[in-house]
């Protein structure tokens, strides 16, 4: 089939070296020679000139743009073993829980760890997020009606990821509005090992991570992050890449949701091995920060334009961005977002003949530039695009003077339990409570009994004061 | 402000009043250390005292919000103070309006403050018009009360601690205060050391570790003691040692006093208290030429039936030979509660009025009311405490308010305690412990401040009052006691109590006690603060306090005379022992526990010594009955029954039983509670109850002959066979194992597999041993189907077999990727000895020398790798392919995980990181396989084992209504939802966690025994993870969380690395616990650490030596001696054994007894011991 733009699926990101030099070698015969990486952890081949052709394949999966709902799934499995991790999440648990994913979802799934930064926890429609609890995780669901995230009332054990999630893509047809509806239907369909939520999920803040170049971790191992600052990696470089890693027993190659490649576990013995690689293939492995924390979406000239234009605005007036992410787009989907600070372009307005008219911009930052609090501020509105590098600037500012500071303890994230106000009847004389729910063991009242229906000699279990003394009170319930 | 401040204050325990020096840091964490300065210790705590910090900073047991239940149907709930003390107030008008003022009462506390006290008395006898307000000093000393105040006028001890260093003889009566004043005991102590001529006598029924001490031990029949100090007055008289002067002019009653001594010769005498004439003779001559002769009692004379008489018996004997008022001399009762005294000063008892006034007396009953503006205080006495509960459970009390006191576990006879608080009609419990039993009856639960929490002054035992100053704010919304009873009282509507805080309260004590025998009028918080404690009456300017009562031979009796007191009779009034109750239980404390355990039950390095409750028995009755160690045996009064282990002690006489007295419910079981057995029995003058005689049967407990059948032959099942069988040999017991081969340690089957080992030396017995057991094993038989309505189960021949218990111990089965495909040759996992035999066939099959034969592994943890290694060993090549980038990635961390790869890789096995197999093909050509792995290397091997990891079998539990999780989910008897079925081993979950390892296996195995055998108390608690790698040449192991979780505060690691000799060693250590460690290299620590992080014991001083070498670290062998510093009877032992004789540097060299030294007399007695064998 034609096509100039294709995706390969890359489960949770991770892939052998074998694996991805097949997929280089069909993008080869495909006539490419680079590819390029989705937000998604995905690996996409595009040809701008022009149409290519692919041989249906058995071992990977392919899919073109027009294929609708074959979504990749999203880990944090290339964070493991270098950035901070949940002690219970180690690299080969994301490895077996991926391995339960037999059919390809159709939904969006994101399984991660909510102790790194480096892949966003909330941008898919099922969120799996490590607890505390061994082989246990929240679940953040945000089907495609939904507007938000709603997190699931359960824990769900690690051996039922793959199970609930196809339960719920099942479910879909049913349209449920709420979690808790969700929840119900999910447990008639099937049996899972849940348990019960005993504390609200807590994201710790880190600021975004360098995740490019050679650095060392534990002490003898290195790892590797390679950024292009297109997005067009050389097929004939990951070859020698893909080789390199076999040489080094390097079994695995994770993708970054931010269109770069990371290599773990290279050992010290062959650290020159690489270096002469990428001094071979003249590769800079010294991009500046100013660039690296920037999402853009796929393919998108006016944005990689932007993001020029404003990346050596900030470099021309040496400013610091290290810890913030920033994101362009075009729509305003905010359930997307997961980066720090959103430069959000707007529709230009109805188009009058022969008038161009310049594109104005919003400018939205996340709640203590946290991303993972899933809670946007919109700070300018309708700027023009000269305005942005100093308004950008001043955002930096504002994020550097509130770090480290005291945060507010955050809410916690369950819905405010709502005050339950109950009607009963009250002794006046010792205050002793008639309700109706729980009736008057001592006196053989069995609950339900409404006090109207007690008999005329009722009288108040503590004082025994006659019902007469009753009086009809509304109570307040405090929180447990 | 300071980071860290520092305050003076007095111990919370018992009635020694140590002073103590307590430490808040920033984060407001207490550390506390003895006070150098303080008149009474001088520096020194105790085990209970020295733990004192940990009591406060571990809030998790706290009440932290008043809770009430709106009417006995409702559910408690939380409430607002407001709503709490509203309805509080309402219920008190009501009741009082309704069933006048005696239908409520509170209960009060020896820990109260004086101030709490003093408010609670004045609301009480003041103002709701009732003297029903009574203590659980009731409980503890009121007979001592009652004879002080016959004897001298007013319930004033006469003497002070530094009478101790000045006496030459002492008789210590039904006490040990080695373990229960332990300070006061090191001052007796170290005064004997230095004046060898001191003697000590104790009378006791037990030997104690203070009869032990003590230069002679009268071991008395219990309930003897009158006869026995009367026939010691006798001897005096006889001997000439009665003080005639003193007795002439100071003394009232002598000749009834000599007439009754005089009634009953030595020689009855002794016979009566199964001692014999010489004894009494020689404790009387060493009375009558004494220089300073003290006294010393506590529980084992005031808690019976005739505990005043007791009384008067022992004091009697201070009167006649004069021994009194001089320095060196005296009577001298020993308080069990930190304001015993204090509270007796503001007349905290039902029968007591302020300032040592006398509610008998209408004078003193209107100078009372004056001083609070009342009309009148009520003529009757109230309730005592066992009169109290009476009233509430016949309906004539409604309301009971307890505050800081647990009468559920401490009053006697607790059926008809639990009867009574069933019949109340509002319980308020104001305390600060969730862990009070009597928590759970309460209608409203009221928060209050604990020690350091709030302001107030104590009284020691030696009329010591000393100001507690406050440290840290109370949690929650928890309030001082004297705020909320004022607050009360304001609701009440009564006036008198608008104090802005506790000073206001005692100056308007202080005010009461002018002109009084006990005056304290010019001593106020500045005093107390700036010079410390002082000893009462302190009745002018600048007085010093008074150490010493009586000094002028002027006592507070109308005729300033002491009185002989005559006890009404000289034999117990108790019930007798019967046919059917054979025994005398007597109840009492341990050394590290106090009270109902309430505070001391949370630190962990207290629950040590003692760690469960038993009941002490002497061996000869342990052989009569058939008892031996360990046995559960059932102890039964007329009131009840308690089932515990028995110890079998030569301490204790023949026909006497002890059981400790803190423990209350266990899991809704209250069969280790000592108060089930004891008679609401008391003295009829001071209204004590009998506490130290109950009559008791004791039989080893009869299970009903049951059959049990134990599904699986692993580790956890023959642990719980042989454990069962220790102690029952007529339950039936078959076992069904699905493998051939029942009984063998799988996690050697590497070195079997080589044959290293042989199978005999896998086995857990051999035959012989087997059939011992008298089991009924049928092997290669499986259970398929569980009815557990009809308690049957059926096996895979389909025959039914009934069951009483079921214990499913069915283990795991290997891990295995779904595309395995084990069914093809060269494919093997390692799970069985079936496994292990075909894979050693088919090596042996390729007829390859071992040199080159090479097996892949897949999977890099223990199993693995033990078995990469044994076969490296044979010289076989090894590929392991491990899914994740290290090794044990679970167990070890990244530095010992990559020192551990680096030593694996040395030993030339090939270990494939990050990599998973993708395909394995047979490659006929060379018979052997093609393994491919995703990374696109290719291996060629001769066999593939899979051992990734297992998963437990309860496929049969889930199918056939067993609730599971991810396992099968058990509570801490190890019961599943159906409490005749058990599950033990690696397929039990317990709360939420799975502990697939031998060691818990066999933890679960031997406390299940121990339950379905009738022990209560034997109670699961979670097992700590822990892996030991078993290579030849490298020691490695790690044990609990060796990982600190990042952004959470209080975690410590210790770290102790030489990377070029693979020595690494890693302690991680939160909140004084150590919680994990990594050990490699040299794991001599492994035991000590494991205990260590095990049974949670706080580390203390042995935080600053965690790393620095094993010399200062060695496991504590045997019984635990020393809690301090951590010395086990073994260690002691092995100290002498090394030609240690000297005492002092026998606790030098061990480190015993240099902490507290409640555990002197213990080392003491090894020591002796071992000499005799010399």
């Amino acid at each position: 089939m034609k096509q100039t733009f294709s995706r390969v699926v890359v489960k949770g990101g991770v892939l052998s070296p074998a694996e991805l030099k097949q997929i280089l070698e069909i993008a080869e015969g495909a006539g490419l020679d680079t590819i390029s990486f989705g937000s998604r952890q995905d690996i996409l081949f595009i040809k701008e000139d022009g149409d290519f052709e692919i041989d249906p394949q058995d071992k990977f999966q392919i899919i073109s743009p027009e294929e609708e709902g074959a979504e990749n799934i999203v880990s944090s499995y290339v964070s493991s073993d270098i950035l901070s991790n949940t002690p219970w999440l180690t690299s080969d648990r994301y490895l077996y829980i991926l391995e339960q994913f037999r059919a390809q979802p159709t939904l969006k799934i994101n399984i991660t760890d909510p102790r790194q930064r480096l892949v966003p926890l909330f941008t898919g429609h099922i969120n799996f997020i490590a607890s505390e609890h061994e082989d246990y995780w929240y679940l953040y669901v945000r089907l495609p009606h939904w507007e938000s995230n709603q997190m699931y009332p359960a824990l769900i054990y690690s051996w039922d990821l793959a199970k609930l999630a196809a339960a719920i893509e099942d479910l879909l047809q049913e349209e449920p509005e709420t979690v808790e509806f969700l929840f119900d239907l999910v447990n008639d369909a099937g049996d899972f090992n849940n348990r019960t939520v005993d504390k609200p999920l807590e994201v710790p803040f880190h600021p975004f991570p360098y995740y490019e170049g050679i650095n060392r971790v534990g002490s003898d191992s290195y790892w590797m992050g390679l950024y292009w600052r297109n997005n067009k990696y050389y097929i004939d470089f990951l070859k020698a890449l893909c080789d390199l890693c076999s040489d080094c027993r390097i079994g695995k190659i994770s993708i970054t949701p931010w269109k770069s490649l990371i290599i773990k576990g290279i050992v010290e013995k062959y650290k020159l091995e690489w270096e002469k690689l990428l001094g071979k293939y003249g590769i800079n492995v010294r991009h500046s920060m100013l660039e690296l924390n920037w999402h853009l979406p796929v393919n998108n000239k006016s944005a990689i334009k932007l993001k020029k234009y404003l990346v050596s605005y900030f470099d021309k007036h040496d400013i610091s961005t290290y810890g913030l992410t920033f994101g362009i787009t075009d729509y305003t989907r905010k359930a997307y977002y997961f980066t720090s600070i959103i430069i959000e372009k707007n529709e230009p307005a109805i188009q009058l003949d022969g008038v161009k008219i310049r594109s104005t911009y919003n400018l939205l930052h996340a709640k203590n530039f946290d991303p993972n609090t899933q809670e946007y501020i919109v700070y300018v509105q309708e700027v023009d695009k000269s305005d942005l590098p100093e308004l950008l600037i001043e955002l930096s500012k504002i994020y550097f003077e509130q770090l480290g500071q005291e945060k507010n303890v955050p809410e916690k994230p369950t819905k405010p339990k709502e005050q339950q106000i109950k009607e009963a009847y009250q002794c006046r004389e010792c205050l002793t409570v008639y309700d109706t729910s729980y009736g008057d063991l001592s006196q053989g009242i069995p609950a339900d009994t409404s006090f109207e229906d007690l008999p005329d000699t009722y009288h108040c279990s503590l004082c025994e004061a006659p019902k007469s003394s009753f009086v009809k009170k509304k109570f307040v319930k405090q929180p447990e | 402000m300071n980071s860290k401040k520092k305050i003076k204050t007095t111990c919370s325990y018992c009635g020694v009043g140590c002073g103590i020096v307590a430490e808040v840091n920033a984060q407001a964490k207490v550390s506390v250390e003895g006070d150098q300065e303080h008149p009474v210790n001088g520096g020194m705590l105790c085990s209970k005292g020295m733990n004192l910090h940990y009591v406060v900073n571990d809030t998790s047991d706290r009440i932290l919000y008043p809770e009430m239940r709106w009417s006995r149907s409702h559910p408690r709930e939380r409430v607002s103070w407001d709503d709490a003390l509203d309805r509080a107030a309402a219920v008190f008008k009501s009741l009082i309006r309704k069933y006048g003022p005696n239908s409520v009462g509170f209960y009060i506390s020896g820990q109260c403050l004086t101030e709490e006290y003093y408010i609670a008395n004045k609301l009480t006898k003041g103002f709701l018009g009732t003297n029903n307000i009574d203590t659980n000093s009731r409980l503890c000393m009121s007979s001592a009360v009652v004879a002080y105040k016959k004897t001298f006028g007013e319930d004033s001890v006469p003497i002070s601690y530094e009478d101790i260093e000045l006496a030459d003889v002492f008789l210590i009566a039904g006490a040990n205060p080695a373990w229960n004043h332990p300070i006061l005991f090191r001052r007796l102590e170290k005064h004997k050391e230095k004046n060898p001529n001191v003697k000590v006598i104790v009378v006791d029924p037990r030997k104690t570790d203070s009869a032990n001490f003590g230069d002679i031990h009268l071991q008395l029949i219990p309930g003897t003691d009158i006869i026995l100090y009367n026939a010691i007055g006798r001897r005096l008289i006889e001997m000439g040692f009665a003080d005639d002067n003193f007795v002439k002019d100071h003394t009232e009653n002598y000749q009834a006093y000599r007439k009754q001594v005089m009634e009953t010769s030595l020689k009855d005498a002794a016979e009566l208290c199964g001692i014999t004439v010489e004894e009494i003779k020689e404790v009387a001559g060493l009375i009558g030429n004494a220089k300073g002769f003290i006294s010393m009692w506590a529980m084992g004379l005031n808690q019976s039936a005739i505990g005043t008489d007791k009384n008067f018996s022992l004091i009697n004997l201070s009167l006649l030979t004069g021994k009194i008022g001089k320095p060196g001399n005296g009577p001298f009762s020993l308080t069990g509660q930190p304001n015993a005294m204090g509270g007796r000063e503001v007349g905290g008892m039902a029968n007591l009025l302020a300032v040592h006034k006398d509610l008998a007396n209408p004078q003193h009953r209107q100078d009372v009311a004056d001083f609070w503006g009342v009309d009148g205080i009520s003529p009757t006495p109230g309730y005592t405490a066992t009169e109290m509960f009476d009233a509430l459970a016949s309906g004539e009390m409604k309301a009971v308010w307890v505050i800081c006191t647990n009468p559920m576990v401490s009053l006697p006879n607790l059926a008809n305690v639990e009867k009574a608080f069933a019949n109340a009609k509002f319980v308020v419990v104001q305390d600060i412990s969730h862990r009070s039993d009597t928590v759970a009856y309460a209608d409203l639960v009221l928060p209050a401040a604990g020690w350091l929490e709030k302001e107030g002054t104590m009284t020691n035992s030696e009329r010591r009052i000393s100001y507690l100053a406050k440290g840290i704010n109370p949690p929650g919304e928890a309030r001082p006691d004297v705020e909320i009873l004022c607050d009360f009282a304001k609701r009440m509507g009564f006036r008198g109590f608008n104090f802005t805080n506790a000073e206001e309260i005692y100056e308007e004590y202080c005010a009461m006690t002018k002109g009084t025998n006990i005056d304290i009028s010019f001593l106020n918080y500045d005093r107390l603060k700036n010079e410390g404690s002082i000893q009462w009456p302190v009745p002018e300017y600048r007085h010093p306090g008074t150490p010493r009562l009586f000094a002028d031979k002027k006592f507070y009796t109308p005729s300033q005379k002491a009185i002989f007191n005559i006890p009404a009779q000289i034999q117990n009034t108790s019930e007798k022992i019967s046919a059917e109750f054979p025994f005398v239980l007597t109840t009492g404390r341990i050394r590290d526990q106090w009270h109902t355990m309430t505070k001391t039950g949370k630190v962990a390095r207290l629950r040590t010594h003692y760690s469960h409750p038993v009941l002490e028995i002497s061996q000869l009755d342990g052989y009569i009955y058939k008892i031996k160690e360990g046995d559960v045996v059932e102890v039964k009064s007329k009131n009840g029954v308690v089932r515990v282990r028995a110890k079998l002690s030569k301490n204790i006489r023949n026909g006497v039983v002890f059981l400790p007295m803190h423990w209350g419910k266990q899991l809704e079981n209250d069969l280790n509670r000592a108060n089930n057995l004891t008679f609401t029995r008391v003295d009829p003058q001071s209204k004590e109850p009998d506490f130290k005689y109950t009559t008791v049967s004791v039989t080893k407990y009869q299970k009903p002959k049951e059959n049990i059948i134990v599904v699986g032959a692993g580790a956890a099942a023959f642990r719980f066979i042989q454990n069962y069988r220790e102690h029952n040999s007529t339950d039936t017991i078959q076992v069904f194992s699905k493998e051939p081969h029942p009984f063998y340690n799988r996690v050697l089957l590497p070195e079997y597999v080589t044959e290293e080992l042989t199978w005999e030396q896998l086995q857990k017995i051999k035959e012989a041993e087997l059939s011992k057991l008298k089991i009924s094993l049928q092997t290669n038989l499986s259970i398929e189907k569980i009815d557990p309505e009809n308690q049957k189960v059926t096996d895979s021949n389909g025959v039914e077999h009934s069951y009483d218990k079921l214990v499913l111990a069915t283990g795991s089965r290997a891990f295995i990727p779904k595309d395995a495909q084990l069914d093809l040759p060269g494919r093997f996992t390692m799970r069985s000895r079936g496994d292990a035999d075909k894979f050693k066939n088919y090596l042996d099959s390729t007829q390859l020398p071992s040199e080159t034969q090479h097996v892949a592994i897949v999977g890099g943890g223990l199993l693995g790798l033990e078995l990469a290694a044994a076969l490296q060993h044979t010289n076989v090549k090894v590929t392991i392919i491990q899914r994740a980038s290290r090794l044990m990635e679970r167990q070890l961390d990244l530095v010992s995980s990559h020192l551990l790869s680096l030593d694996v890789q040395e030993r030339g096995i090939h270990i494939y990181f990050d990599n998973e197999v993708s395909t394995v093909f047979d490659d006929p050509a060379s018979k052997s396989l093609n393994i491919t792995l995703k990374s696109g290397k290719i291996i060629q091997a001769n066999a593939i084992v899979y051992a990734i990891g297992t998963q437990p079998n309860i496929k049969i539990a889930k199918e056939n209504g067993i609730i599971c999780s991810r396992g099968i989910k058990v509570n801490k008897h190890l019961q599943t939802n159906y409490p005749n079925i058990f599950a033990i081993g690696e397929i039990a979950e317990f709360e939420n966690q799975l502990f697939g390892i031998t060691s818990a296996a066999e933890e679960q195995a031997a406390i299940l025994a121990n339950f379905i055998l009738g022990d209560i108390s034997s109670t699961y608690s979670g097992s700590v993870l822990m892996n030991i790698l078993k290579f030849k040449d490298l020691e490695l192991c790690s044990i609990g969380d060796i990982i600190i979780p990042e952004n959470e505060e209080g975690f410590e690691e210790i770290v102790f690395t030489d990377l070029s000799r693979r020595y690494y060693k890693k302690c991680i250590v939160k909140d004084d616990l150590l919680i994990g460690a990594v050990l490699m290299g040299d794991k001599s620590e492994f035991a000590e650490f494991k205990s260590l992080i095990e049974n949670k014991i706080e580390l203390s001083e042995k935080r600053k030596s965690l790393l620095m070498g094993s010399s200062e670290t060695r496991p504590v062998i045997g019984k635990l001696v020393c809690s301090c510093s951590r010395v086990g009877e073994g260690n002691i032992q092995e100290a002498i054994a090394g030609g240690c004789s000297d005492f002092s540097a026998l606790c030098t060299q061990t480190g015993a007894g240099l902490g507290c030294g409640s555990c002197k007399t213990e080392v003491r007695e090894i020591l002796n011991n071992s000499k005799v064998k010399v």
